[in-house]
């Protein structure tokens, strides 16, 4: 690694060389009143973004990055206000009326958003979005209908759509890496100098997240556009930035070049951040999680919002009041009153916890818990006469998991991964093949007696990916577990035993047991993913299979919640099944991966193995797709760097 | 949808319509032998003692003494020719009878139906864009108010003071032609319509307050489409299922119902005619309609659901199959 010396100044020298920013945020706060109560949701962000620069907000959800988003252009939700001054062009976008503020959305300002499959109009052919908004293009004669109509198509091929056809389809007729280009494309069809991205590959597959980030780099790089990027994942901020502003409760907590951030993180959460973040290239003992959960702006009001959850916090200075962002070196800015004392800390523990331990040794392995052979399924798409289309989700699919063995299985969306999960559990038939599960057949549940299913279900248990939907609202975390427990006892246990069980299952799970009184909308993300573990711990499984355990959670948490696994395991000798399309998650958690694509089993073999040196072209091309920072991760695109 | 699609579709549609009418007439037909008493007495409405020979040509005119198969087969088969035979209570030809009444109140219907969709709409619509605010609250107020007055109230309420004191409108009679009709028949179409108003309302707002919650809505705005454009063409056009569903529910209670504005404004509607026939147990009168009843319906409810074709492509092209 290069010394971040250098990299200060070679940011330093690229500020210098911009001279006058597109916009700059002044101190932007903003607040919602709901029933007269008034709430802060930014306290105070600043920001600049030069023209051909690319500039990330980082932050975890309740950090308020997708309200500033909207603040900029003056899109904010019914109740909220923004206060503070955003400059563009010398004119204070917020003090202007809505009307001047419509001529600067889309031809000055544009916005993407985060879901693809939300942001285009159902209704509305993909063609129809960008000829409308061609339309309010200014510049120039007007063109005729048909004229729209070749730029639209021009337009969506400078996205890499080259079929024109394209533009007579619905949006539902697309995949989501498709309509997110559609989406950049109308975005971008009155060139703006400023994009502003919220999350624009959140909801998309690994290798489509690298394919549309390549797209809006090279739009960028090509037009150049001042691009702001929101995203919670670091490793995307590294690999497209070039200057990273850390959000955290509403406040912005450091601002750097991203590289030199990525070298030397000055802030204890953007450390925080850095090392919950599993890494792509090692397993390491375990992941240093942020403890706790983001807090509301407005409780950490008058300190420093990072210290309810930060190793270093001293009630002086950290909790004597809100410390404000100042510059600790040249174009380093961080908002931790303690950094000249604890820098050398904080370094010391990163690469501790940067260490990398081998990837489990796959021992003598043990008995073989589940077999599954040659399991094929089929899903057909309506029914009765109109049953037509089908999918073959699973093509012949083998794997095996030993007694207590965690096993990966990844792949992208569509790739049948939670098909084959779901077949485990019986919660899907497979249309042919065999699972053999701790010696009985488990093919069909439906087929087995009372006896051989009850077995089966106690021998394999399920977490869902998402917990906002796997607990049950109307019910008390109590009420899912000791349901679970007496499933397992078949007869009433006494009400005495049944609450210590669920307290030992609380406390496994990392929960205090009062918990056992709240329902799910009283808990966190990461909090319900704990109780449906413990739920299906009740059952005392010996395998549980995971099927996205922690992709529903913010970093933080999913370190937190990958520890957890981690530790469950060595204390119980579970076996996992865990359904992932994160490489860099299965990489800290199981022994062994199978790589799914189009159904099939593609690559299988001990983790460390087919991730540092893949056979299968396919799961060479997942591997390539997890952002770097460090190198030309986007290729094609990254190529040419805005000169200094 | 190819051609093909479309015509599979109108034909199997077209095909259900005729099933279920012809279920409904196996219900209606039966209405004569249901009625309390038996057939003959009903037709002959017992004022005297019936002659026997009376009974006979009854039994004869009616064939009372076939199986009840012959004596569906018969009716239906003059049925499909619109014929529905003769009214006992006026002699006159049923269907001839129903054609003048039902010209009536299929205008009277229609106009409701046009008076409800043209200020339901915009209405529920700047209800949701002023969420929460006065003139939303207002405008749920008076859709209450209006969905829970008797229509004979705000008929009687309307007369007074639109026809009597301020004398802007006939307070009688249907009116010849187009638009004299259409002056004629405003107070009643008033009174009809504000029945039928606040579902609409409702539906547009909800859908709305839905829509506008979308992101496309704010991408839309982002890229500085007019307010105008973002609202309608993305905002009601999306709200507009259950607006359309609403809206056909309601066309069907407005042709079929409209009983009491008729009977309070003395217009000689189908709804008038159903109640003298009733009262007067004018059995054919009765079944014919019913048929039509149930005919207009039914038809309301397929041209609904083409409308849901042209609306939203995802049931055009079958979402499973994308």
């Amino acid at each position: 690694m290069r010394p971040a010396d250098h990299f200060e100044q070679h940011a330093y020298a690229t500020m210098q060389a911009q001279g006058t920013h597109l916009l700059e945020v002044r101190d932007l706060r903003i607040t919602s009143r709901v029933g007269g109560r008034h709430r802060t949701i930014v306290s105070g962000i600043g920001l600049t973004v030069s023209a051909g620069e690319t500039v990330g907000i980082v932050g975890e959800s309740g950090s308020g990055k997708s309200m500033t988003a909207r603040a900029l252009l003056g899109l904010l939700p019914a109740g909220l206000m923004a206060h503070g001054t955003v400059t563009y062009e010398g004119r204070d976008l917020l003090a202007m009326p809505e009307r001047a503020l419509r001529r600067i959305r889309g031809s000055d300002i544009a916005l993407i958003l985060q879901d693809p499959y939300t942001m285009l109009s159902p209704l509305r052919r993909c063609g129809k979005h960008l000829e409308e908004t061609l339309q309010l293009r200014d510049d120039g004669p007007r063109l005729r209908r048909r004229s729209y109509r070749d730029e639209a198509v021009r337009r969506l091929a400078e996205v890499g759509i080259t079929d024109p056809g394209v533009a007579d389809v619905y949006p539902f007729q697309l995949s989501g890496g498709m309509r997110q280009r559609v989406g950049i494309a109308a975005a971008i069809a009155r060139d703006p100098k400023i994009l502003v991205a919220d999350e624009p590959t959140t909801a998309l597959d690994m290798t489509t997240q690298k394919e549309s980030l390549g797209v809006l780099k090279s739009l960028q790089e090509s037009r150049r556009m001042g691009l702001i990027l929101i995203t919670h994942d670091l490793r995307v901020a590294f690999a497209m930035c070039d200057r990273v502003y850390v959000l955290y409760a509403g406040s912005v907590v450091e601002v750097a070049a991203a590289p030199v951030v990525e070298a030397e993180p000055l802030h204890p959460y953007t450390l925080g951040l850095l090392l919950s973040e599993p890494p792509s290239d090692r397993r390491v003992s375990t992941l240093e999680a942020i403890a706790g959960s983001v807090p509301e702006p407005d409780e950490v009001a008058t300190c420093c919002p990072f210290a309810p959850r930060c190793a270093w916090v001293r009630d002086d200075p950290c909790r004597v009041g809100k410390p404000a962002l100042a510059e600790f070196a040249p174009s380093r800015h961080t908002a931790c009153v303690r950094i000249a004392d604890i820098r050398h800390e904080m370094s010391a523990l990163r690469s501790s916890a940067e260490h990398p331990v081998p990837s489990a040794t796959v021992a003598a392995r043990s008995r073989t818990l589940v077999r599954v052979e040659g399991l094929d399924k089929v899903f057909t798409a309506g029914s009765g006469r109109k049953a037509g289309r089908t999918v073959q989700a699973l093509v012949g699919a083998s794997l095996e998991v030993g007694d207590g063995e965690s096993v990966g299985l990844v792949g992208e969306s569509g790739s049948g991964k939670t098909t084959l999960g779901r077949c485990l559990v019986g919660l899907e038939t497979p249309s042919a093949g065999e699972i053999t599960i701790d010696g009985v057949d488990g093919s069909d549940y439906s087929a087995l007696d009372r006896n051989a299913r009850n077995h089966l279900r106690r021998t394999v248990q399920m977490i869902f990916q998402d917990p906002y939907q796997s607990l049950n609202p109307a019910r008390t975390v109590d009420f899912a577990i000791t349901e679970a427990l007496r499933a397992r006892r078949e007869r009433a246990d006494p009400q005495e035993d049944l609450d210590a069980l669920t307290g030992e299952l609380l406390g496994r799970v990392g929960l205090p047991a009062d918990y056992r009184a709240r329902r799910p909308i009283a808990l966190s993300g990461g909090e319900r993913q704990r109780v449906a573990i413990a739920r299906a711990l009740a059952l005392e499984p010996r395998l549980l299979v995971c099927d996205e355990p922690v992709s529903a959670l913010d970093v933080s948490v999913q370190a937190q919640v990958l520890n957890l696994l981690n530790r469950l395991r060595e204390d119980l000798g579970i076996a996992y099944l865990f359904i992932s399309h994160d490489l860099a998650v299965v990489r800290q958690v199981v022994d062994r991966v199978y790589v799914l694509y189009r159904g099939q089993v593609v690559e299988s073999g001990p983790v460390g193995d087919v991730l540092d040196s893949p056979k299968h072209p396919y799961t060479a091309r997942l591997v390539a797709s997890l952002p770097r920072p460090d190198t030309d991760w986007l290729e094609s695109s990254s190529t040419a760097k805005r000169p200094a | 949808m190819p051609n093909a699609q479309w015509r599979a579709f109108l034909g199997k549609r077209v095909l259900a319509l005729v099933v279920l009418l012809l279920v409904i007439s196996i219900g209606v037909f039966s209405l004569i032998h249901a009625a309390p008493g038996s057939a003959e007495q009903m037709l002959l409405s017992g004022r005297r003692p019936p002659s026997p020979e009376r009974v006979a040509a009854i039994q004869e005119r009616y064939r009372l003494n076939e199986s009840f198969l012959n004596q569906y087969g018969h009716w239906v088969t003059r049925a499909v020719r619109f014929d529905f035979g003769q009214s006992i209570r006026t002699g006159e030809d049923v269907a001839l009878a129903l054609r003048e009444r039902a010209a009536l109140t299929v205008f009277l219907g229609s106009y409701a139906f046009a008076l409800i969709m043209a200020f339901g709409v915009p209405l529920g619509v700047l209800a949701a864009v002023k969420r929460g605010r006065g003139i939303d609250r207002a405008t749920i107020a008076l859709s209450v108010v209006g969905v829970s007055a008797p229509a004979f109230v705000t008929g009687i309420f309307l007369l007074y003071v639109f026809a009597v004191i301020l004398g802007w409108f006939p307070a009688f009679g249907a009116g010849e032609g187009f638009f004299d009709q259409l002056r004629h028949l405003a107070l009643p179409a008033v009174a009809l319509a504000l029945t039928g108003l606040a579902p609409i309302i409702r539906y547009t707002r909800t859908g709305m307050l839905e829509a506008l919650d979308q992101d496309y809505i704010v991408f839309a705005s982002a890229r500085g489409l007019a307010r105008r454009k973002v609202l309608f063409a993305y905002g009601l056009r999306n709200a507009l299922i259950p607006v359309v569903t609403a809206g056909g529910l309601i066309l069907g209670v407005m042709l079929t119902g409209a009983v009491l504005v008729e009977v309070t404004f003395s217009l000689p509607g189908l709804g008038a005619l159903l109640i003298e026939s009733v009262n007067f147990q004018d059995v054919p009168v009765v079944q014919a309609l019913a048929m039509l009843t149930a005919a207009m319906v039914i038809t309301v409810n397929l041209l609904t659901d083409i409308l849901y074709l042209f609306i939203d492509p995802r049931i055009r092209f079958g979402k499973a199959a994308s």
